[in-house]
């Protein structure tokens, strides 16, 4: 059986690594299970072959997805600057 | 008969007016930690709130603030993105107004962190984006007042390639200085050695504070003897996870100066308690010391 994920690292703590799975939450991992350049914010395809005594967990850098990403957050950055009352701010 | 009238007014009266209170709430679970730091000033039967960082789990947090009777938040503060800090907030967004939101503008490709923005861009709620300087913010509750300084994270922290990304997101951590009256309590994010060095160079408010928020859960990287003399703390707070934090070398540093320290993963939600123009106090949920969950 094969399935594919989307990972995001959000961090690493020592050897723990926190990875966000799918969008939808965040788990850890032995740091030493990831690529060893895997840095945070880098966006990581993992395919996942799963028999009955053996499972093939590949995890591969996708720079171009991290660049993308990045942009968009950019992106969404910008528009709530032009949302900044400026200077200071009486609550 | 007067005295009578002033006694009974002074009875009715509220017990917390002009009082400000920073509860470090226990977020800590089997798994992860985190910081939620609720800040409310009260004067005149009337009680302002505000939240620096909001842990992972959003339920935690809005557990808390129900607790508490917590029914609007002024401003939601973000000291850095990582998602033992605004893991929880999307859940805080949805629960209850937030008035403005504070960030440093660092960007993460992390989808939750990517849908909260998008969902404070939603919801039309100002937002202040200190990326650079000092930005006040001044919470008024009837005749009194906190003023939160915010400070930035170093400038490299603005360039695309620059400390914002990949591993260095501690680094960019927003300060935060509060004070009401004569009290003050410094919150450093997660801010590691470059950025504390960075601001011990030129500081960008006072450092000197009689409360600290530990950096980076009592990391040994974000609590070292020289921001301890700069700041010169009578007490120290450490919203720690249980299972890393915090170090038994940072526990030993405060120690050997004699420093009040309290552990969330210990001691449960911490209580700061500051009247305007009194002493303040620290009211921990349990007694009982910290503990080290790593030993360097």
């Amino acid at each position: 059986m094969s399935a594919t994920q989307r990972w995001i690292v959000d961090r690493h703590e020592g050897d723990v690594s926190v990875v966000e799975i799918d969008g939808r939450r965040m788990v850890d991992l032995p740091r030493s299970l990831l690529p060893t350049a895997a840095r945070g914010d880098d966006v990581l395809s993992v395919t996942v072959e799963a028999g009955a005594d053996r499972a093939v967990v590949t995890i591969t850098r996708d720079p171009a997805a991290t660049e993308r990403d990045r942009a968009e957050a950019r992106a969404t950055i910008d528009r709530l600057r032009r949302r900044d009352p400026g200077g200071d701010v009486r609550l | 008969m007067f005295a009578v009238l002033l006694v009974a007014a002074l009875a009715i009266a509220p017990q917390d007016s002009g009082t400000l209170l920073v509860r470090t709430l226990d977020v800590t679970d089997a798994r992860i930690g985190g910081d939620a730091i609720l800040i409310t000033d009260s004067a005149d039967g009337r009680a302002r709130h505000l939240l620096i960082d909001a842990g992972e789990h959003g339920a935690t947090v809005v557990r808390w603030l129900d607790r508490f009777h917590v029914d609007t938040l002024a401003a939601v503060i973000l000291s850095h993105p990582h998602a033992d800090h605004y893991g929880g907030m999307e859940d805080v967004f949805a629960h209850l107004p937030v008035r403005t939101f504070v960030y440093g503008g660092t960007p993460r490709t992390t989808v939750t962190y990517r849908r909260l923005l998008a969902d404070i861009a939603a919801r039309r709620i100002p937002v202040v984006t200190v990326d650079s300087g000092v930005r006040r913010l001044t919470l008024a509750v009837g005749g009194d007042s906190a003023v939160l300084t915010v400070f930035a994270p170093p400038p490299s922290c603005r360039a695309l390639a620059g400390r914002a990304e990949g591993d260095a997101v501690n680094d960019c951590s927003i300060g935060v200085r509060l004070t009401h009256g004569g009290f003050s309590m410094l919150f450093p994010g997660d801010a590691e050695i470059p950025e504390l060095a960075w601001w011990l160079e030129a500081p960008p408010v006072p450092l000197a504070a009689d409360v600290l928020k530990a950096g980076h859960h009592g990391s040994d990287n974000a609590t070292t003897p020289a921001w301890l003399d700069a700041v010169h703390p009578g007490a120290v707070m450490i919203s720690a996870n249980g299972r890393q934090h915090p170090f038994a070398g940072v526990l030993a540093l405060l120690a050997a100066r004699g420093i009040a320290t309290y552990c969330t993963a210990d001691n449960g939600t911490i209580t700061v308690r500051a009247p305007r123009g009194g002493a303040w106090t620290v009211t921990p949920e349990r007694s009982g010391r910290c503990h080290a969950r790593t030993d360097t």
